[in-house]
């Protein structure tokens, strides 16, 4: 549907496209000189941007991965000698298991959310304008509170003499927080998703045919998939790095990468252990957004 | 068989639009065509026949059964929705195998009969395309394949044509009706095109606020509007009434009685002729001196805007390429058959 809409524009240059930019010019002054000019001053608009890419980008991922690739002294000091240790060390079972637990947090939590937001965003595209603006107010208010505010919150919630049984310092009450604090972010790349589904194609399915089990199944769920997968991945990722809410409702009896982050770097000083876990993070969120199908990324 | 009756359908929604009062039968075959302008209960009628709406009152009957709560699927009746609303996840023959596949059909049977509607509409090479690869002419027919394939006595189509260029739009007026004519089945379109309303339908039902204006052939309605707004919605209409009387020269005593206060006489621009304000008139023709105000040349004739005496303006078609020499600001006479006037309320 994406690309239905943008086809007419292929035909059109675009706006950043050099062959419209040049002649725009070339029209305006004229001769060959004035067309280097131009293109001179075309380039220097995209310095700023190139030099906020490589401080903020570039610079940071250059300087973990030299960190991780370094040797560390035996009082913790990083010593600019190549050393590769820091990644075959992370195969070791103790690390292997801080990895599995996380990801299961991480897959568990998207799961969860993703299952839950999915309504939701459904129901947002449904309503009237009014009730729309109400229920998004109502996703978007938590943002509005302290993040520290509303776990502690959360935490008194979930102590055994409100529910009947514990769920702090259990996993489950970590996921539980984990998917409240989580919810937002789903719903929100979802309900812009699912709103750009016309809601003819439901009726054009009903009359064809299609049970409402169907309807979801052959019409709903296919076109949500990209929906889907960006909401998966909002969720999935920023909790593989979850640090405060496994140790403030997990109360750090569950061991995640946030903690062992936190560790590495300011307990037991092995920064290129640290800098390597990162590295791999940043791979791995790299190769899972180029995964995402074309209408998402776009 | 598969005739199809109204009975005082009523829907309506908050603030003044949906239907107010719908009568109708549409006989087996027909093509008929719900003509009005946006927010006239047009597609509120069509969405409560292909069974997405609800009547608040009122019944529908299909071969004299009542289907007012049936629903869509379970009705002989598919719609082919405004922009065709094709599954834009599935290539055109998954599309028109949608419905088949909702079925106990067996795989075989299913391919034969997407196959068949896939040359009805004459896309077969097109069959593993993916839809936003199509041009709307070809989504069109699409559309057409998909609701066709489940073999319905009905076919509804919402503003077929409009999401068209001019060119096509001519090109696909002429299939449809060749379509139509082949398959022998009732197409119920709607549309505010009345030029497609003219060329699709062996009848029209115009709409305005809810109610059903006037039912009638595309030539009667054009002839004989019941309504001012008939009138006006379907071509141009000229308009003389009682405040006239003084200003009209001739045989103003052959025309028509205007009967109900309020009443007028309606002239189509091309009943009319100009002539110079000093030629004596024929016998039986009536006349209003005005000046005109200007003149286009369109190739098959010229348009001119003339201003009556009362002030409000008057179009007339010239056929007659003499009346090119006639200036703007001069004075002039539109002059019309007493008898070939119409009346309307």
């Amino acid at each position: 549907m994406g690309r239905a809409l943008s086809a007419p524009s292929d035909t059109l240059p675009a706006l950043g496209d050099h062959r419209f930019a040049e002649s725009e010019v070339a029209v305006q002054t004229g001769g060959k000189s004035p067309r280097n000019h131009a293109r001179l001053r075309r380039q220097l608009f995209v310095v700023p941007f190139f030099l906020w890419f490589v401080f903020f980008i570039i610079g940071p991922i250059y300087v973990l991965f030299t960190t991780s690739v370094s040797h560390r002294s035996p009082y913790g000091v990083v010593e600019r000698a190549f050393d590769a240790i820091a990644y075959p060390t992370l195969a070791e079972g103790v690390y292997l298991k801080v990895l599995l637990t996380t990801l299961a947090f991480a897959v568990g939590n998207t799961v969860f959310t993703v299952l839950l937001a999915f309504p939701v965003a459904f129901l947002l595209t449904r309503v009237g304008l009014k009730t729309k603006m109400w229920l998004l107010t109502l996703v978007l208010i938590p943002f509005a509170t302290s993040f520290l505010v509303r776990i502690l919150a959360f935490m008194d919630l979930i102590r055994g003499e409100h529910l009947g049984m514990e769920l702090l310092y259990q996993p489950a009450g970590v996921l539980m927080a984990l998917v409240y604090n989580y919810l937002p972010f789903a719903i929100l790349p979802l309900y812009s998703a699912l709103e750009k589904i016309d809601p003819r194609l439901f009726d054009a399915a009903k009359d064809l045919g299609a049970s409402p089990f169907r309807v979801f199944t052959r019409v709903l769920l296919p076109l949500a998939r990209g929906g889907l997968l960006s909401a998966s991945l909002f969720v999935f990722v920023p909790s593989l790095g979850e640090y405060l809410i496994p140790e403030l409702v997990g109360g750090g009896r569950h061991f995640l990468l946030g903690s062992f982050l936190q560790n590495q770097f300011f307990s037991a000083r092995n920064w290129p252990l640290g800098s390597a876990v990162i590295v791999l993070l940043v791979l791995f969120t790299f190769m899972s957004v180029r995964f995402l199908p074309e209408e998402e990324t776009a | 068989m598969a005739t199809l009756e109204l009975k005082s359908i009523r829907k309506m929604f908050s603030g003044e639009s949906g239907v107010r009062e719908l009568n109708l039968r549409i006989e087996d075959g027909e093509g008929f065509t719900l003509l009005g302008p946006s927010g006239c209960g047009k597609t509120t009628s069509l969405r409560m026949i292909g069974g997405f709406e609800r009547p608040d009152s009122g019944r529908i009957l299909y071969d004299g059964r009542d289907i007012t709560d049936l629903a869509p699927q379970k009705r002989n009746i598919r719609t082919v929705f405004q922009h065709y609303a094709l599954f834009p996840h599935l290539d055109v023959f998954d599309n028109i195998a949608f419905g088949p596949r909702m079925t106990q059909l067996e795989d075989s049977e299913v391919n034969r009969r997407v196959n068949e509607a896939l040359e009805l509409v004459e896309i077969t090479l097109l069959a593993k395309q993916k839809i936003q690869r199509l041009s709307g002419g070809e989504q069109q027919r699409v559309a057409l394949a998909r609701a066709l394939v489940t073999d319905p006595s009905i076919l509804l189509l919402d503003e077929p044509l409009s999401a068209l260029d001019f060119k096509l739009r001519e090109k696909m007026q002429l299939e449809l009706l060749a379509l139509r004519k082949k398959l022998k089945m009732t197409f119920i379109f709607i549309t505010h095109d009345q030029t497609e309303a003219m060329v699709l339908s062996d009848r029209i039902g115009v709409m305005n606020k809810g109610v059903l204006e006037q039912v009638g052939s595309p030539e009667e309605i054009y002839r004989f509007p019941q309504t001012r707004f008939v009138a006006t919605f379907i071509g141009q209409a000229n308009f003389f009434d009682a405040r006239h009387a003084g200003f009209l020269e001739g045989a103003s005593d052959k025309l028509p009685n205007l009967g109900d206060v309020g009443a007028s006489w309606m002239l189509r621009p091309e009943a009319l002729r100009l002539k110079h304000g000093k030629t004596p008139l024929y016998n039986g023709t009536v006349g209003v001196k005005g000046l005109l105000q200007d003149m286009v040349f369109v190739g098959e004739h010229r348009l001119a805007k003339i201003v009556d005496p009362l002030g409000r303006k008057i179009l007339v078609k010239c056929a007659d390429p003499s009346v090119g020499s006639f200036a703007p600001g001069s004075e002039v006479r539109v002059e019309w058959e007493a008898q070939g006037s119409w009346v309307v309320r």
